[in-house]
């Protein structure tokens, strides 16, 4: 690979693998704090009263 | 087949539904887009114009895509949840926004680093790059709806009213090559020419289209994930919600 355009590949290559794992992380750690919440017996939240 | 799309609206069904299908999605995605990527990176030659720096198409391609499709998907949701008011679609929008940003974020990153050395600037307001930026605003500004009701229901109408309006950008963003005059490339695969006849070598398209399908099903993924847990919340005091709970 040419060194001239390496840092802009692996910079966008990198911000990727970032945005991947965000997505994957992001859902799971939701998730965990959701299910501590309600095993704490929290009813309020915004995303959550439903009618 | 309508009576299994009618079940699947059901909350507990549509948690198994994803619960089944999320992990394959998933693996496949991640099989897919390593492939892609490793024939982008390191099988596919080098563009005689641009040489090594076109292979950050392998990455800006695929967000750019997503971007425009999460928010087209999001906007049929949204129809669907205001004309008959399904649950599971108010979620399908909110849940969407987050993932649909954070593509646009990188379609428009990933881009200025691809522009700096072909262009010899990062940014030019030009029509693609402009409407790619208002597209940005708008997933901004439907993540800052969800938040700002206290009602779940009342916030995902509102999403979907605005994924609605501003629908009319996603052709703006995909034909702004076509219209005006343009520093940025036209369609290469995205357009009935480039299906027919595509405006790339072979070796340079299949890693594309691997990647292309892997970021694709990634999105599925994500997106069942991230609706499974907004329908937990809504269902809260539901007893199977209770039941699942205590299980984990």
């Amino acid at each position: 690979m040419n060194p001239k355009y390496a840092l802009f590949i692996w910079t966008s290559y990198a911000l990727t693998a970032a945005v991947v794992i965000w997505n994957l992380l992001a859902p799971r750690l939701r998730r965990n704090q959701l299910q501590r919440r309600m095993s704490d017996g929290e009813d309020s939240e915004t995303i959550g009263n439903d009618e | 087949m309508w009576t299994w799309f009618h079940r699947l609206a059901s909350p507990p069904t549509f948690y198994r539904f994803a619960d089944a299908l999320a992990p394959w999605l998933l693996g496949l995605a991640l099989i897919l887009i390593g492939i892609g990527v490793y024939g982008g990176l390191f099988v596919a030659p080098a563009d005689y114009q641009q040489g090594d720096a076109f292979r950050i198409i392998y990455v800006h391609v695929p967000a750019a895509a997503l971007s425009l499709s999460i928010y087209t998907v999001m906007a049929v949701a949204g129809a669907i949840a205001l004309i008959w008011r399904m649950k599971l679609a108010e979620v399908a929008v909110v849940a969407a926004a987050p993932i649909g940003a954070s593509f646009t974020a990188l379609a428009l990153i990933t881009g200025m680093l691809w522009g700096k050395p072909t262009w010899g600037a990062y940014w030019v307001w030009d029509a693609r790059l402009t409407s790619e930026l208002v597209l940005l605003f708008l997933y901004f500004g439907i993540i800052g709806l969800s938040q700002a009701y206290s009602d779940a229901r009342t916030a995902a109408r509102a999403c979907a009213w605005l994924a609605l309006v501003g629908v009319v950008n996603v052709p703006i963003v995909h034909y702004s090559v076509q219209w005006w005059n343009s520093l940025h490339q036209g369609s290469t695969i995205l357009s009935v020419d480039g299906i027919v006849d595509p405006k790339i070598a072979k070796p340079m398209l299949w890693p594309l289209l691997c990647s292309l399908a892997g970021f694709y099903l990634f999105f599925g993924a994500a997106w069942l994930r991230r609706m499974q847990n907004d329908v937990l919340w809504r269902e809260k005091s539901a007893k199977w919600v209770r039941d699942r709970c205590a299980a984990t």
